[in-house]
């Protein structure tokens, strides 16, 4: 039980939202707790994750040399403004689809190899079914098996938890429930 | 049903169902024994949550639940030995096409059996059920299949910053 507690504690930490008390006591707990000290591990990785924007085959810097190098190309030498109208709007202007084609073309690459996997079919499959195509899935890799267990156990506790606690805020008062705000303001233990 | 109630019905249920992993770990492997077990628990929580049961339901729902489990994990043990046996007659050079065939099909009833115990589970479900939960589990078993998904791709990235 106090393990499902601390959970929701790194969880909270992890958004700066604990009191300095309560970040002291879950410091505390996850010196001597290894299984809190791997949900936190785990949930670090997957916010790292999460943060990270769309992970797309071309490097910035790439993109950004590119345009360097086609602006130089393009307003080389000396020209008028309406040289370079003309420039932009004649031959350049099928470079400049050429690139956007060429780029969509690699992020489009990208996405398909990055995107995460999907169920192959939701219904109507069995129960045995579906479970047999998530374990086909993992297969002999260990290590996946041990990670999947990991967060199969987090969400038992998540569930565990909404199961003891079942939206506790609706048997709350007007009155309470300000105060509450006040205290999650204030940065106070609730 | 109640927050306390719910969980308490839910703990000393999953407490009568430990012995039941503890026989079946002995035939598979125990990662995957541990995955199926916890796989288990997690969609009966979110089973009794989703179609929010009453006590009477679950006193209905949960044993015969329990009952098809016990025999899921039997039909599981002889399906994971047959499957071991047919591996070795496959590496070895005395397997004929007759006993091939036989193993395959003696295979295929026993994945038919496990498929029929998971109709006999939606069987009863469909016995005990009001209309809107009936409704509602389809939709439950969609998004707990689609969640397991989502949590092995999760497990995914985990290891894969893990070992690089």
């Amino acid at each position: 039980m106090a393990c499902r507690k601390f959970e929701r504690w790194i969880s909270d930490d992890m958004d700066n939202r604990l009191s300095d008390k309560m970040r002291a006591a879950l410091r505390k707990h996850l010196k001597e707790c290894e299984r809190c000290r791997s949900y936190q591990e785990n949930l670090k990785i997957l916010q790292a994750e999460a943060q990270k924007p769309g992970e797309v085959a071309v490097r910035a810097e790439f993109l950004e040399d590119l345009g360097r190098r086609l602006e130089k190309a393009l307003y080389s030498g000396p020209a008028s403004g309406s040289e370079k109208a003309a420039r932009l709007g004649g031959r350049w202007k099928w470079a400049w689809a050429g690139v956007a084609v060429f780029v969509l073309a690699l992020a489009g690459g990208a996405f398909l190899l990055l995107r995460p996997k999907t169920p192959p079919d939701l219904w109507p499959a069995s129960y045995e079914d579906s479970l047999a195509l998530i374990l086909g899935e993992i297969g002999e890799d260990a290590d996946l098996a041990e990670s999947f267990d990991q967060v199969l156990e987090a969400s038992i506790g998540e569930a565990l938890f909404e199961a003891e606690y079942p939206m506790f805020w609706e048997d709350l008062d007007e009155d309470e429930i300000r105060l509450m705000e006040l205290d999650i303001e204030n940065g106070r233990e609730i | 049903m109640k927050g306390k109630m719910l969980l308490a019905s839910i703990l000393s249920f999953l407490l009568i169902q430990g012995s039941l992993g503890a026989q079946n770990s002995q035939e598979q492997g125990p990662a995957q024994e541990r995955i199926r077990e916890n796989v288990y628990t997690l969609r009966l929580i979110r089973m009794t949550q989703a179609l929010d049961l009453t006590e009477e339901q679950t006193s209905r729902i949960y044993p015969a639940l329990g009952r098809i489990e016990k025999d899921k994990a039997n039909v599981q043990k002889k399906f994971a030995s047959g499957l071991r046996e047919l591996k070795d007659l496959l590496g070895s050079s005395r397997a004929g096409d007759e006993e091939l065939v036989a193993r395959v099909r003696a295979l295929q009833a026993l994945r038919k059996d496990l498929r029929n115990l998971d109709d006999e589970f939606e069987r009863i479900l469909d016995e005990n059920l009001t209309t809107v939960q009936k409704a509602s589990y389809v939709i439950f078993s969609v998004d707990f299949y689609k969640g397991l998904w989502e949590n092995l791709n999760k497990a995914r990235l985990i290891r894969n910053k893990r070992n690089p």
